[in-house]
C-alpha cells in the first residue's frame, strides 16, 4: 500500500512538472548554448528595418525616437542577481511583445517570443525548480494607440523600438559578463526592490 | 393591368408549390430504402478483413413480410457466397469479405421479394488504401533571414486523403503548425522562423486508416540558414596593371546575422576547371575582392557564394557568373618562324616563303595589330616591312640571310624571331636521332634525341602519307630544349609522314622522318590473293601490300584463311613484308577458296575469296610415267627384234623345218672314230666380211703339208676331205652367195631351184642324218640314198680337182678354183685392210676343220648349252661391227657375222633359207 502510494505520488509528480514545464517535447539547450544565443538575440537591429520601411531615415528622425525609456539600463542590469536579471528581461521583452502586438510587428513579435523563450530555458538552467519560468503577463490595457500607419503611430513605435534597442543592448552587455557557466558570474548581488529603490532615489535627486 | 400580372404570377407560383410538395411525398415514399449497411462509407486497407451489417426497417419486414434470412450480398454483379453470410438477428445480416481490394465495389445488400424478386436493399462505396507511412529523411533549410523550408520522404502513395501537417515547437511554447500547399505531401515552408532560439520539427501524416508522426529533429535556425548568394557581382579591369580584375558585389539583405564570409572563384573564359581565392582572404564581411596574377587580354569568369561567418549554415548558392577581360600587355613569345625555298628561279636567285604562325591569345597578350619582318644579308644589307598576314615570298639571292619577326600589339612588340636563311651551297648536317612517334592521350608525340651541336629550335613537319594526295605539310616550332611534342588538329586512322628539323645558327640541320598514326583502325579493306602457280599438292600465293590510304595503320601480319568446300578453314599468319606464300600440303584435285585477311593494331579486315584447284597430277608426273612406259615398250620391242634376229635359227627351227645341209655330210663324221674338232675361236676368228655369206657353211680343211695320221677307218675319208677342200672354194651353204653365183655347178645341197637351174640331171643324193633330225640322235650312223636331184659335189664329179687339192693345199699354191673363190668371195685383195681375225678366218680354216671334225658329236649335245651364251656373243659382234662401219652395207654384215657366228656356235648348219647376199646380189636357192 505505501509502495502503491509512493508510486501515484511520483507518477503525479511527473505529471505535474510536465503540466508545469513548457517544454513538454522540447528539451532546452545547455546554458552555454542559451547564452550565446541570448547574445547573438541581443544583437539583432529593428530599428533600421523599421525606420526604413516607414520612411523614418533620417538624422532628424532618429533623435527624434531617441528618448527617455522606461525599460533598465544597463547601470540597473548589470547588478541584478542572474535569475532577477532574467525574469526582468523577460518581463520586458513581454511588455514590449505587448506594445508591438500589432500585424506589421510579427516578425519582431515573435522573435521577442524567442528571447522569451530562451530566458525562460536559462532560468530553468539556473534554477532546480521548473516553475523558474515567470507565468506569462496578463494583458495590460494599453493606452490608446495613434492609427495604424499615422506618423504619430510610427513615432511611437519607433520610440518602443529605440528603447527595446537600448534595453537589449544593455542585456547584451550584462550577458557577456557571464561565464561559460552558470557558477562564474560573480558580481554583487543586490535584490530587485534594492535595485529598484536606488533606481527611484536617482529619479528623485535627478 | 398591373392587377391581373398580380394574379398571375400568385397562380404560378401556387401550382409550381403545389407539384413540388406533390413530387416530394411522392418522391420521399419511393425512394425510402427498405435498410441500411453499416459502415456507411467504409476505408479499409488492403489484405484485410471486412464485415459490413445490412440491418432491414421494420417497417419493411412487416410489410413484405421479410427477414435476414432473405439477405444476400453483391460485390458489382457478383452474389457473394452465402457461407459468408451471418444472420445476426430477424433484421440484421453481415457478411465478412477476406480481401476486398480484389474484390470492388460496390457492395450491395439485396433481398429476395416473394421469393424470386431481386429488391436491392442499399448499397456502399467500399475505398482501400494505406494508413500513412511515417515521414522520413526530415530535413529543414533557413533560406535567407524567415522562411525555412522542411522536406521528408511521404512513404508510399496512401491512396487515401491524408494530410501532412509540419509542427514546430519550442521548449517553452507550441509554434504554428505548417500546412503544405495542395498536392503537396513532402514539404512545407515555415515563414518568419527565429533564428537562436531551438525548435523541434516533425511531421505528422493522418488519413482515415489512421496517423502517425515522424522523428523529431531539433535544431537552432540558425545553423541550417542558407543565405540567398551575392548579386550585382561585376568585374572590372585596370589600364595600369594587365593582370588584375576587380569583382564586386551586394551581400543578401535579409539575413539573420551580419557577419559573412565568401569563397570567390574564377576561371579563364574557355576552361571548365576552377581557381578558388584562399577562403582566409575572403573571411570577412566585404562587397569587392581584387584579384591578381592574372594573364593579360585574358577574359576570366567569376562568381562568388557567401555564409555565415561563424561557419554555421550553409553556403549560399553560387551567384551568377560575371566576367572580365584583363587589359593587354606587349606579346610574351616571339612567333613560330619558318621558310622554304623555291629553286626554281633564275640565275642567281631564289624564292624564298617566309610563313610564321599567330600567336595564341596566351601569348599575344592582345589583339595582334601586325607583323614586323626584318632581312639582313645579301646585297640588301636591311630590309624591313610591316605585314598582317602571316607569310611572305622574297626573291634573294644565293647569299644566306637572317630575318627576323616580330608581331605588335598596342601595348608593345614581342621579342625578334631570328631565322637564318643559308646561303645556296650550304650543307645540312647533324640531324637529331632516334625518332620516335606515338600515340598516346588522343595525342601523337613526338620524341628524338637531340643532336650534339646546340640548337636553337626545332622544326616539326607533317603531312598525310597518301597514294592519291600530295604531301602538304605543316609545321610547328619547338623549342631548343625540347625532345618531346606532340601533334595538334590529326585525323585518326591516316599515316603522318613527320619530320623533325633542328635549326641552327647557321641554318637547320638534317632533316629526319618517320611515319606514325594517331590512331590506327582495321584496313579498309584485304588484300586481293591469287595464285601464282598451284601444283598438285601445293599452290603459291601472291598478293600485293595494301594501298596506303586503304591501310588505316601499320599492316602488321596477313592471315591466309583457305579451306576446302567441305572442310575446317585453316589459317596462316603470314609476315607483312611478304608477298608470296606457298600453301601446302594441299590435296590434288581439289577445290580450294581462300581469302586474305591484313591486320593492323586496332584488327584486321578480310579480301575477298579465291578460289583455286589442284591439279590431279604434278607437273611432269604425265611425263614420268608415259616415257619411262614408251621406253620399256622400245626396248622391249627392240629387244625382241634382237631376240628374234639372235635367235633366228631357233626361231626357224620352229617354223621351217630344218633339213640336213648334204653339203655337210661327211662320210668321216658318221664314224665313231672322228678326230675331235678344233674348238673354234670365240670372237677373233671371225670370219671377215665377206669370206662367207652362208651361215649354215661348214668349212673342212685339210692341209694338205700335214701328214696327219687318220685312223683307218678314217682313211677312207681322204677322198671326201679333198672334195671338201675343193668344195671350199665353190660352196658357201645355205642361201648361196656370190660365190656360188657362178655359172658353176654349186654344190649347195638342197637347194633344187638352184640345182634344178645348173643341171638338168636328176642327181640322187643320200641323206646325211648327223645328229638326228629334230634332235634325233641317231643310235647308228647309217647311209640311206638320197633321192635329191641336186648335183652331185665337185669332188665326185671332177676326181682331178681332188687330186690338185691333195697335192697343192692351201696356201699360195691355191687352185685356180680356189683362187677364183678369193676373187669373188675374199675381200683380202680388194681391202688389204681388214682387220686380222677377218683375215685369220681364211688362215684358220684348217683349224676350223679339225674343230669340226672333233667336236661335231660333242656339239650335237651341247647345242643347247652353247646357244645360251649365243645372243650375248651376238651383241658383242654386233658393238664390234657397229666399230666399223654404219653403211647398209656393214648392216648386213653384221647379219651376215652374226649368221655365221651363230651357226659356228652351234656347230652345224641347221636350215637353208634365202640369204641376202653381201655383193648386193641375191641367189634363191
Amino acid at each position: 500500500m505505501w509502495a502503491r502510494l509512493r508510486l501515484s505520488s511520483l507518477f503525479g509528480l511527473t505529471c505535474g512538472l510536465l503540466w508545469l514545464c513548457p517544454a513538454a517535447g522540447s528539451t532546452c539547450p545547455v546554458y552555454q548554448t542559451l547564452l550565446c544565443q541570448l547574445k547573438n538575440m541581443a544583437k539583432k537591429d529593428f530599428l533600421k528595418a523599421f525606420m526604413t520601411d516607414q520612411g523614418l531615415n533620417s538624422p532628424h528622425l532618429n533623435e527624434t525616437c531617441t528618448g527617455s525609456s522606461d525599460f533598465p539600463v544597463t547601470e540597473t542590469l548589470k547588478d541584478l542577481p542572474p535569475v532577477t536579471f532574467l525574469q526582468t528581461v523577460s518581463q520586458t521583452v513581454r511588455l514590449i511583445e505587448q506594445k508591438l502586438n500589432e500585424p506589421v510587428f510579427k516578425r519582431m513579435h515573435i522573435y521577442l517570443q524567442g528571447i522569451d523563450n530562451n530566458v525562460c530555458c536559462m532560468l530553468q538552467a539556473l534554477l532546480p525548480a521548473p516553475a523558474a519560468c515567470p507565468a506569462p503577463a496578463s494583458r495590460r490595457t494599453l493606452s490608446p494607440t495613434p492609427t495604424v500607419g499615422s506618423f504619430s503611430w510610427k513615432l511611437e513605435r519607433c520610440k518602443i523600438i529605440q528603447s527595446y534597442q537600448r534595453f537589449m543592448e544593455a542585456v547584451g552587455k550584462v550577458l557577456e559578463t557571464w561565464g561559460a557557466s552558470p557558477g562564474q558570474r560573480n558580481r554583487k548581488r543586490r535584490s530587485l526592490l534594492n535595485v529598484l529603490l536606488g533606481q527611484r532615489r536617482k529619479v528623485r535627486a535627478g | 393591368m398591373n392587377l391581373c400580372k398580380m394574379l398571375a404570377l400568385w397562380t404560378w407560383i401556387v401550382q409550381a408549390l403545389f407539384i413540388f410538395l406533390t413530387i416530394d411525398s411522392v418522391g420521399g415514399g419511393l425512394l425510402k430504402p427498405c435498410g441500411h449497411i453499416i459502415p456507411e462509407s467504409p476505408v479499409v486497407a488492403p489484405n484485410t478483413t471486412f464485415t459490413a451489417i445490412c440491418v432491414l426497417d421494420e417497417e419493411c419486414l412487416s410489410e413484405h413480410h421479410l427477414n435476414a434470412n432473405q439477405i444476400f450480398w453483391k460485390i458489382k454483379d457478383t452474389r457473394v457466397p452465402k457461407e459468408q453470410y451471418t444472420i445476426l438477428n430477424r433484421t440484421a445480416a453481415s457478411v465478412t469479405l477476406e480481401d476486398v481490394s480484389s474484390l470492388g465495389s460496390p457492395l450491395t445488400c439485396n433481398i429476395l421479394l416473394y421469393g424470386q424478386i431481386e429488391q436491392n436493399i442499399y448499397g456502399i462505396q467500399i475505398r482501400v488504401g494505406w494508413a500513412p507511412e511515417k515521414p522520413k529523411n526530415l530535413s529543414c533549410i533557413v533560406n535567407g533571414q524567415s522562411n525555412m523550408k522542411c522536406q521528408w520522404d511521404p512513404g508510399k502513395e496512401t491512396h487515401l486523403d491524408t494530410t501532412y501537417v509540419l509542427k514546430s515547437e519550442w521548449p517553452t511554447r507550441q509554434l504554428t503548425d505548417c500546412i503544405p500547399p495542395p498536392n503537396v505531401n513532402n514539404s512545407c515552408t515555415v515563414d518568419m522562423v527565429v533564428v537562436y532560439v531551438n525548435m523541434d520539427v516533425w511531421v505528422v501524416a493522418t488519413n482515415v486508416l489512421g496517423n502517425v508522426s515522424s522523428d523529431r529533429i531539433n535544431f537552432d535556425p540558425i545553423d541550417i540558414v542558407q543565405l540567398l548568394p551575392p548579386y550585382n557581382v561585376t568585374v572590372s579591369n585596370s589600364k595600369e596593371i594587365s593582370s588584375i580584375l576587380k569583382v564586386s558585389w551586394a551581400n543578401p539583405v535579409d539575413k539573420p546575422f551580419e557577419g559573412l564570409k565568401y569563397n570567390i572563384r574564377y576561371r579563364t573564359k574557355d576552361a571548365s576547371d576552377w581557381t578558388l581565392i584562399p577562403p582566409e582572404d575572403t573571411a570577412s564581411t566585404r562587397d569587392s575582392f581584387t584579384v591578381q596574377y592574372l594573364k593579360p587580354f585574358t577574359e576570366y569568369v567569376f562568381s562568388i557564394r557567401c555564409m555565415n561567418r561563424e561557419g554555421r549554415g550553409f553556403w549560399s548558392n553560387w551567384s551568377a557568373e560575371s566576367s572580365g577581360v584583363t587589359y593587354e600587355a606587349k606579346p610574351s613569345n616571339a612567333p613560330s618562324f619558318w621558310y622554304e625555298i623555291d629553286p626554281s628561279q633564275g640565275h642567281g636567285y631564289r624564292l624564298v616563303h617566309l610563313k610564321w604562325k599567330t600567336l595564341p591569345r596566351s601569348e599575344a597578350n592582345g589583339r595582334i595589330l601586325d607583323y614586323e619582318v626584318t632581312l639582313r644579308g645579301g646585297k640588301t644589307s636591311h630590309f624591313s616591312r610591316l605585314i598582317n598576314d602571316t607569310k611572305m615570298t622574297l626573291n634573294i639571292t644565293n647569299d644566306p640571310y637572317v630575318a627576323s619577326l616580330k608581331a605588335r600589339n598596342i601595348v608593345g612588340s614581342s621579342d625578334p624571331s631570328t631565322l637564318t636563311i643559308p646561303g645556296h651551297d650550304f650543307k645540312a648536317a647533324h640531324p637529331i636521332t632516334n625518332l620516335k612517334a606515338f600515340p598516346k592521350d588522343n595525342e601523337l608525340w613526338v620524341q628524338w634525341t637531340p643532336p650534339n651541336e646546340p640548337v636553337n629550335k626545332y622544326i616539326v613537319e607533317w603531312c598525310v602519307f597518301s597514294d592519291n594526295l600530295p604531301c602538304t605539310p605543316d609545321w610547328q616550332q619547338e623549342g631548343s630544349a625540347t625532345k618531346l611534342t606532340y601533334l595538334r588538329d590529326l585525323m585518326e586512322s591516316k599515316c603522318y609522314l613527320i619530320t623533325v628539323i633542328p635549326v641552327y645558327d647557321d641554318g637547320p640541320g638534317s632533316p629526319q622522318s618517320v611515319k606514325a598514326y594517331l590512331k590506327q583502325a582495321p584496313p579498309s579493306r584485304g588484300p586481293f590473293v591469287r595464285t601464282k602457280k598451284v601444283g598438285k599438292n601445293e599452290a603459291v600465293l601472291v598478293w600485293e601490300h595494301l594501298p596506303i590510304d586503304d591501310q588505316n595503320g601499320f599492316i602488321r601480319n596477313y592471315t591466309i584463311f583457305y579451306r576446302t568446300s567441305s572442310g575446317n578453314e585453316t589459317a596462316v599468319h603470314v609476315n607483312s613484308s611478304h608477298t608470296e606464300y606457298t600453301l601446302s600440303p594441299l590435296t590434288s584435285d581439289t577445290l580450294y577458296m581462300v581469302r586474305m585477311a591484313a591486320y593492323t593494331d586496332e584488327g584486321g579486315k578480310d579480301g575477298p575469296e579465291f578460289t583455286f584447284t589442284t591439279p590431279k597430277f604434278a607437273q611432269g608426273e604425265i611425263e614420268a610415267i608415259v616415257v619411262p612406259v614408251c621406253l620399256a615398250f622400245l626396248l622391249t620391242t627392240l629387244l625382241g627384234v634382237l631376240l628374234c634376229f639372235n635367235k633366228l635359227d631357233l626361231i626357224k627351227k620352229h617354223i621351217w623345218p630344218n633339213v640336213p645341209d648334204p653339203s655337210k655330210s661327211h662320210i668321216a663324221q658318221w664314224s665313231p672314230h672322228t678326230p675331235t674338232r678344233h674348238n673354234l675361236h670365240p670372237k677373233d676368228q671371225m670370219y671377215p666380211e665377206g669370206n662367207f655369206t652362208d651361215t649354215d657353211v661348214s668349212v673342212v680343211e685339210i692341209e694338205a703339208n700335214e701328214k696327219k695320221h687318220l685312223p683307218e677307218d678314217l682313211k677312207s675319208l681322204d677322198l671326201f676331205k679333198k672334195e671338201k677342200i675343193t668344195t671350199e672354194g665353190h660352196s658357201s651353204g645355205i642361201g648361196g652367195s656370190s660365190c656360188m653365183s657362178s655359172s658353176r655347178p654349186s654344190i649347195s645341197s638342197n637347194d633344187e631351184s638352184e640345182s634344178g637351174q645348173n643341171t638338168s640331171s636328176t642327181v640322187q643324193y643320200s641323206t646325211v642324218v648327223h645328229s638326228g633330225y629334230r634332235h634325233q640322235v641317231p643310235s647308228v650312223q647309217v647311209f640311206s640314198r638320197s633321192e635329191s636331184t641336186q648335183p652331185l659335189l665337185d669332188s665326185e664329179e671332177r676326181p682331178e680337182d681332188l687330186q690338185i687339192v691333195e697335192n697343192g693345199g692351201s696356201g699360195d699354191g691355191a687352185s685356180p678354183r680356189q683362187q677364183y673363190f678369193k676373187q669373188n668371195c675374199n675381200q683380202d685383195e680388194i681391202s688389204p685392210d681388214l682387220p686380222h681375225f677377218e683375215r685369220s678366218k681364211q688362215v684358220s680354216s684348217v683349224n676350223e676343220e679339225d674343230f669340226v671334225r672333233l667336236t661335231q658329236q660333242q656339239m650335237s649335245d651341247q647345242r643347247s648349252q652353247s646357244s645360251g651364251s649365243g645372243p650375248m656373243k651376238d651383241f658383242e659382234d654386233i658393238s664390234a661391227a657397229d666399230n666399223f662401219g654404219a653403211s647398209n652395207d656393214g648392216q648386213i654384215q653384221r647379219f651376215e657375222t652374226i649368221g655365221l657366228e651363230a651357226a659356228t656356235d652351234e656347230g652345224m648348219p641347221k636350215s637353208y633359207l634365202p640369204q641376202t647376199v653381201r655383193q648386193g646380189g641375191y641367189v634363191p636357192q
